[in-house]
């Protein structure tokens, strides 16, 4: 069982294209059009980019797919997290700094965007689609839930530019 | 004689120890990230106090945490009790295992403890395992 639900995840994890689009002509647009935004997120951000991420992501998934792989019962990160948090790294605006990954007890993934310890956004994804988000900025802290629908929320996107500031 | 008359009070510049057993709760400057210090889905955060014991007492009881749970130790996150005491958070000592004490008394909703996990990491110091 456990094999099962870790080939699928890995087979999932692997593939680079996910579309709706049916036909052809439509699926073949679709391919050109997520292929061309992996080169453009890669050469605009000059490093790891957004994509860079979403490899940090299916390792890191990889790695906490199982029950306990805290060593204290923590959930595993599952299929339905991952597509979740893949979602959100891809509608990241393009040239948008990528965050680092990790995997909470809970299940949920994190992404964190770091400047220093006191300018720094942390948002949890539940597989649910909840972001969870606090920030520090400065002196100033902002905290809260907002659901994904596909689009960064943005109240998000605009934390993330105040730590990229 | 009661369990607590036997444990000591946690002084506000005390220094408690949360040992660091995965490698992402520490960022590329040493720095230590919130996940660190977020007790969910579990209702408290384990801290060890440094209060009498060694350097090499407190890694031992480190090493031994690490090895119950099979996991690689990292380092330790040092803070100072009165930042967690800031957060209206209480720390309670056990008596067993030895210098233990459970961060008590955290909000119920998950940002409100990434907030107060957050101004915590800010504060703790990163000490890597030698």
């Amino acid at each position: 069982m456990i094999i099962a639900e870790m080939t699928t995840l890995a087979h999932l994890a692997f593939s680079h294209i996910s579309t709706d689009a049916t036909g052809e002509t439509a699926q073949y647009i679709a391919k050109q059009s997520n292929e061309g935004r992996c080169r453009m997120q890669s050469a605009y951000s000059l490093g790891l980019g957004v994509m860079g991420a979403v490899d940090e992501l299916r390792i890191m998934v990889k790695q906490c797919s199982v029950e306990n792989w805290d060593g204290y019962g923590a959930a595993p990160v599952t299929l339905e997290a991952f597509r979740q948090a893949k979602k959100v790294l891809e509608a990241l605006p393009l040239g948008t700094i990528a965050p680092t990954v990790g995997a909470e007890p809970d299940g949920h993934i994190t992404l964190e965007w770091y400047k220093t310890p006191r300018r720094t956004l942390s948002v949890s994804i539940s597989p649910q689609g909840e972001l969870h988000y606090a920030a520090l900025l400065g002196q100033k802290k902002r905290y809260g839930t907002e659901p994904f629908w596909g689009e960064v929320p943005d109240v998000v996107m605009d934390i993330i530019r105040q730590v990229e500031t | 004689m009661s369990n607590k008359t036997e444990l000591p009070p946690i002084a506000d510049d005390e220094l408690l120890a949360r040992f660091v057993l995965f490698s992402d709760w520490i960022r590329h400057d040493q720095t230590v990230r919130p996940n660190a210090f977020i007790p969910h889905p579990y209702p408290n955060l384990s801290v060890t106090r440094h209060r009498e014991l060694s350097e090499f007492a407190l890694w031992q009881i480190g090493q031994g945490i690490a090895d119950k749970r099979s996991l690689k130790l990292y380092g330790r996150a040092d803070i100072q009790a009165i930042i967690v005491k800031a957060h209206s958070l209480r720390i309670e000592p056990t008596l067993e295992p030895k210098n233990h004490a459970n961060i008590t008394g955290w909000p119920a909703d998950k940002p409100g403890q990434k907030i107060i996990a957050q101004e915590i990491a800010a504060s703790a110091r990163f000490v890597p395992k030698a």
